[in-house]
């Protein structure tokens, strides 16, 4: 009984144990499935989604979106005229997806009728690219973007779309983005600069004011599969672009051409082997008008190099192209220095003036060399100038004379002065890469440096600090800040930036510098520089005739201002090394200053510089006017001119229809004479001008204004602001033809008896 | 003496007729758990809708753009056909898989072998795991086998009781049968499958009854053995599943390759965050993510619904999981309680195992989620697993009234 019941009792117990056990493992295993688990994967879901999540969702949004930037347009660059130097216009980007195209190939349900090899040729044709080029960029079938051309014009990109459309292509595809024009091609090259592929400023201008040309890119994201195709749902984000500013430059186009045409004539004539620099200035305020380098470079084609020399050059294995690039795109007006020789005396003769050490009555007697510190210095002239007032020892060009000057100033005034006309540090100009030229150091600058110092050789400078501290020499004392940017306004034309005139110092006084423009206006009309002298205007200048150290190569200058009684502009053009077999002299009063002349001749009119004829100019030789009625207008012009008259023609027929003064009419040379072309000669007639007591170039301007002309008699004179309109032999207010001649008489006031 | 037995005997007969009585009643007249069947309908419904969202675009892109809703619609057919056999195994008693086991068991390790045999077998992916008609019916006969170690392991267990302690008894005829559908299932080969069966058949074991320090062993021999393979890939010992190791430990290493799967699933979850991009609005399951609507659907959900839509889905698991535990904890019998336990631990592996290949918490293994994966058979059977579980929750018996 008790084994009977115990039996069951231990079964019993032992069932309710494992059942126990059954029991406690599940509900562990309840715990462990249920919650544990979830947690573990709770925080692993967590890592991922709350802490990586910048992480990886940047990464996936590399991978499922195609973003394709729309450049912002790149701001227009005006010169001071309001003409563009440099604009940007849409062109479109060539791509091919070599994925894309492999997998078109290899996919047997869409057959294709074009391969990789036809493909490759019909682009290459189109766009002018070789053909191993596409083919090789197609082998990469792991890529999806390899670029063909970038800045393609229109009707090329046309050209593809339809090649696309025609033979169903695929993995061919074409973006917009912007190009950059330059209307002028080759002008102002280096100041202007350029863009590279990726649209940002490589060089000059548009290097320097990149970040406000530029504006902000925009950007189309479109959600991409892993074939490239859009998704299908709606997914694209439209970043606008915001465009850039708007340069506006001191550059005048119009000043850009005449001095590279001056200076193109002027390099074909000598052919320098290290290039020329030019420079045109405001004085009134440091804004650069013209800056040209040679070699010089077409700025949508910056990569060619066509200067004669340069390929020379490469043809002789000197160089390579890369480096004949480098060459081409150097600024050498800011970018190089040289030693300034002559023109470099200007500054010397300034300070000296300055500090009252030398005035108007100085004199100087040249025996034609000086001993310095036991050196001998010889002058230009062997023989030596003799004695010479301060006027003459400039219009010479005399080193003894300069030499004495210098070491009146000593050596701490004359760096002082050095300093104050910031030869010795950067101009601050707004262009990039400009240097600084190369002194002695303060403790060691000898009595012999200075010497040499005050007449421009052993140191170096850039033609921009010396022709900005010239106009301070000037224009007044003043020293302005060189600059290119005038203002900048934003896509909108609101104006967000101006540049401000306000000068750097005063070097030296009004009446310093008015000595200054005295002596310099001599140099031209009397001395060294005579061949820069322009008709109609007062010239100031000097010449410059450097030794490049031992080398017995030269650099020939020459500096030259108008007027001379109020400057406006000055230009200084260097030329580095010309060639000495033309048969010119070697410097800069005959290389350079005839050149110089025909530039200034052009530019100042264009300027709005009136010419002040002395009346020893105006009276010219009276002359019979041709009879060119029935003439072809060029035909006509030539005949005209060779009389010495300037022309204007009304009207825009072939022929010459009519003319004033009639053929036959005897007038002062240099007058205008009015032809017309097609048009009926008015028949308004002219009020005769009040012109007693005015000079003479003031009475011509009178009458010209008038539609008249000026026959001049009596005294004339060089001294023409003394000479003054005694008479007229019409009567003002009188009504008479145009084209009437009035003679007027006239006389020197300061005359007494 | 003679007397006694009798009564005995009788009152034993009574005591069968009165349980099976009871049996009958209770399989009339029980409802099924109410909690559990809406968990199940839930997830169907929620795993057929990320479906459709997961596969349309490759379901657009392989149709040619004709039928973006294929996937969507084989997998509905499925899910319903699984839903009408769910109810009918639930209504049925489950005491009759008992005398199914048996037969069960064999049916699939015949079936297994049948995989294996050349020509036979269909395969896909340098697998063979699939039998029937490629292009209209296919199953896996590894997905039957993981039923029948189920329902026998939990029929033969039940009886064993106390002798589940001994050695002949408890561990060797169960380890023997796990060895050979192992064996069976890694020549074709099926690694993740192999580790749901012997995982789950491990885990019916141990709570079976067997002896709680081999349980201990095992778990600890396991881990050993992982840690150990890791470390020898690690130093260059062993370079099987070398590659796997190292793109778990940083899938980055090669993108474009080996790494590619797994670096575009932990882009996937990453790049939904918080809340996600919404449902239906997925980048990665355009040609990104492989498998993005069978093991790896669940980045998806991850990407479209956030960590939030996650873990609501982790959620509605957990309770699933809880719900049919306590199914199990209440059953009326051994039996029942291990064959839920058993269907269950299944569920319960399969899931976390999959969420953590997808979140790259361990080595790619091809596990997929039951309910969202994309797979009739396995659709439908997981259904007919839950209808035994809704059967075994109809005979609980009622809480006794104090």
């Amino acid at each position: 009984m008790p084994q009977n019941r115990q039996n069951p009792n231990r079964k019993d117990e032992s069932i309710r144990r494992a059942n126990r056990v059954i029991q406690t493992r599940t509900f562990v295993l309840m715990l462990i499935m249920g919650i544990g688990m979830f947690i573990v994967l709770f925080f692993k879901l967590y890592s991922l989604q709350i802490t990586r999540h910048e992480e990886l969702q940047s990464k996936a949004v590399s991978q499922q979106t195609r973003s394709s930037v729309v450049n912002a347009d790149r701001g227009t660059i005006y010169d001071a005229s309001g003409n563009i130097l440099a604009i940007s216009s849409t062109a479109e980007t060539i791509f091919l997806s070599p994925k894309e195209i492999n997998d078109a190939l290899n996919d047997e349900k869409n057959p294709v009728t074009w391969t990789k090899e036809t493909l490759a040729d019909a682009l290459a044709d189109i766009l002018d690219v070789s053909e191993e080029g596409i083919l090789k960029k197609m082998a990469r079938t792991n890529s999806m973007y390899e670029v063909l051309k970038y800045r393609v014009e229109e009707d090329v990109a046309n050209e593809v779309r339809q090649y696309i459309n025609d033979h169903k292509v695929k993995g061919v595809f074409l973006t917009t983005d912007a190009k950059r024009y330059y209307p002028y091609s080759d002008l102002a090259s280096h100041v202007i600069g350029f863009v590279g592929t990726d649209y940002t400023g490589l060089y000059g201008l548009e290097a320097e004011y990149d970040k406000e040309l530029q504006g902000k890119s925009g950007l189309v994201v479109t959600a991409k599969d892993n074939k490239q195709n859009d998704m299908l749902f709606e997914y694209s984000q439209y970043f606008d672009p915001e465009d850039g500013d708007q340069l506006q430059v001191t550059l005048e186009a119009t000043v850009q051409y005449y001095l590279q045409k001056g200076m193109e004539d002027m390099c074909d004539a000598f052919s320098p082997a290290n290039g020329a620099t030019g420079i045109v200035m405001d004085v009134r305020n440091g804004g650069i008008l013209a800056m040209a380098s040679y070699p010089n470079y077409d700025l949508n084609d910056f990569s060619t190099v066509t200067d004669q020399t340069l390929l020379e050059r490469i043809e002789r294995g000197e160089i390579d192209t890369g480096d004949a690039q480098l060459i081409q795109w150097r600024n050498k007006a800011l970018n190089d220095t040289y030693e300034p020789g002559s023109t470099f005396k200007i500054l010397t003769l300034a300070a000296a003036l300055e500090e009252g050490l030398i005035d108007k009555n100085t004199t100087v007697n040249c025996s034609g060399a000086v001993t310095i510190s036991g050196q001998t210095i010889h002058c230009s002239s062997k023989a030596g100038h003799g004695l010479q007032n301060l006027e003459q020892t400039v219009g010479n060009s005399c080193n003894p004379a300069f030499i004495s000057y210098g070491l009146k100033l000593g050596t701490e005034k004359f760096y002082e002065y050095m300093r104050s006309f910031g030869i010795m540090s950067p101009t601050g100009i707004d262009l990039g890469g400009e240097a600084t030229g190369v002194f002695a150091a303060d403790a060691n600058f000898t009595q012999l440096d200075l010497a040499c110092y005050a007449f421009g050789q052993n140191f170096t400078v850039t033609p921009l600090a010396l022709i900005t501290a010239q106009a301070a020499c000037v224009n007044g004392g003043y020293l302005y800040t060189p600059h290119f940017a005038q203002q900048i306004t934003d896509s909108d034309g609101n104006v967000i930036w101006q540049h401000d005139d306000t000068p750097v110092r005063q070097v030296i006084s009004e009446e310093t510098s008015a000595t200054v423009r005295e002596c310099l206006e001599y140099v031209v009309a009397k001395g060294t520089g005579k061949n820069g002298q322009v008709a109609g205007y007062r010239i100031g200048g000097k010449t410059g005739t450097a030794d490049k150290g031992q080398t017995g190569d030269v650099v020939v200058s020459f500096l030259c201002f108008a007027p001379a009684d109020d400057p406006q502009i000055m230009m200084l053009i260097t030329m580095d090394t010309p060639s000495r077999s033309t048969g010119t002299y070697v410097s800069g009063g005959n290389m350079v200053a005839p050149y110089a002349s025909h530039i200034m001749e052009e530019i100042l009119p264009y300027l709005g510089i009136e010419p002040s004829y002395s009346a020893e100019e105006l009276m010219g030789v009276d002359t019979t006017v041709p009879n060119v009625i029935g003439m072809s207008v060029q035909e006509a012009e030539d005949r005209m001119k060779e009389r010495g008259f300037t022309c204007k023609v009304e009207g825009d027929g072939e022929t010459i229809t009519d003319q004033t003064p009639v053929g036959g009419a005897i007038i002062p040379g240099k007058s205008t004479v009015v032809l017309y072309a097609g048009v009926d000669k008015p028949d308004k007639m002219c009020t005769v001008p009040s012109l007693v007591g005015r000079t003479a170039s003031e009475a011509n301007t009178a009458a010209t204004n008038a539609g008249l002309l000026l026959r001049f008699t009596g005294t004339t004179s060089s001294e023409s602001n003394t000479v003054l309109v005694f008479s007229q032999d019409l009567e003002a207010g009188t009504e008479v033809p145009a084209g009437t001649v009035i003679t007027v008489r006239l006389g020197d006031t300061t005359v007494r008896d | 003496m003679a007397q006694q037995p009798r009564p005995v005997r009788y009152s034993e007969k009574m005591r069968r007729k009165a349980v099976e009585r009871k049996h009958i009643l209770a399989a009339k007249g029980g409802r099924m758990d109410v909690p559990f069947l809406l968990l199940t309908l839930m997830l169907t419904g929620v795993g057929l809708v990320m479906l459709f969202s997961a596969s349309f675009p490759s379901a657009f892109y392989e149709t040619g753009g004709s039928n973006p809703a294929y996937y969507f619609k084989r997998q509905g057919i499925f899910a319903a056909l699984g839903l009408f056999a769910m109810f009918v195994v639930g209504k049925i008693n489950y005491q009759r898989w008992r005398g199914a086991a048996r037969m069960l068991l064999i049916f699939s390790i015949c079936l297994l072998i049948l995989v294996i045999v050349p020509h036979v077998g269909i395969t896909s992916n340098n697998a063979t795991r699939w039998l029937g008609i490629e292009g209209v019916f296919t199953f896996q006969p590894s997905e039957i086998a993981k039923l029948a170690v189920i329902v026998y392991f939990a029929d033969s267990i039940s009886k064993k009781r106390e002798k589940m302690l001994q050695w002949r008894e408890g561990i060797l005829p169960y380890a023997a049968i796990l060895g050979v559908i192992a064996i069976l299932m890694l020549l074709e080969p099926h690694l993740s499958g192999t580790i749901l069966i012997v995982g789950t058949g491990a885990i019916m074991m141990a709570v079976g009854g067997i002896q709680g320090w081999l349980i201990g062993a095992g778990v600890g021999s396991v881990a050993a053995v992982a840690v150990l393979f890791v470390k020898l890939v690690e130093k260059g010992v062993i370079s099987y599943g070398a590659s796997r190791i190292t793109m778990w430990h940083d899938p980055w290493l090669d993108m474009s390759d080996s790494g590619y799967q797994m670096v575009q699933s932990l882009i996937a979850i990453g790049s939904g965050g918080l809340l996600g991009l919404g449902l239906g609005k997925g980048r990665q399951k355009f040609l990104y993510l492989p498998e993005e609507h069978n093991d790896f659907i669940f980045a998806v959900v991850c990407e479209e619904l956030g960590l939030i839509g996650a873990c609501v889905i982790m959620l509605i698991f957990a309770l699933l999981l809880l719900r049919g535990f306590w199914i199990a904890l209440h059953a009326r019998d051994r039996f029942g309680t291990l064959l839920v336990v058993g269907i269950m631990a299944h569920l319960g592996l399969q899931v976390f195992l999959n969420i953590a290949v997808v979140t790259g918490l361990v080595p790619a293994t091809g596990i997929s989620l039951p309910f969202f994966s994309y797979g009739g058979t396995a659709l439908a059977l997981q259904l007919v697993e839950m209808g035994i579980v809704l059967s075994v929750s109809r005979q609980i018996p009622a809480p006794r009234n104090g």
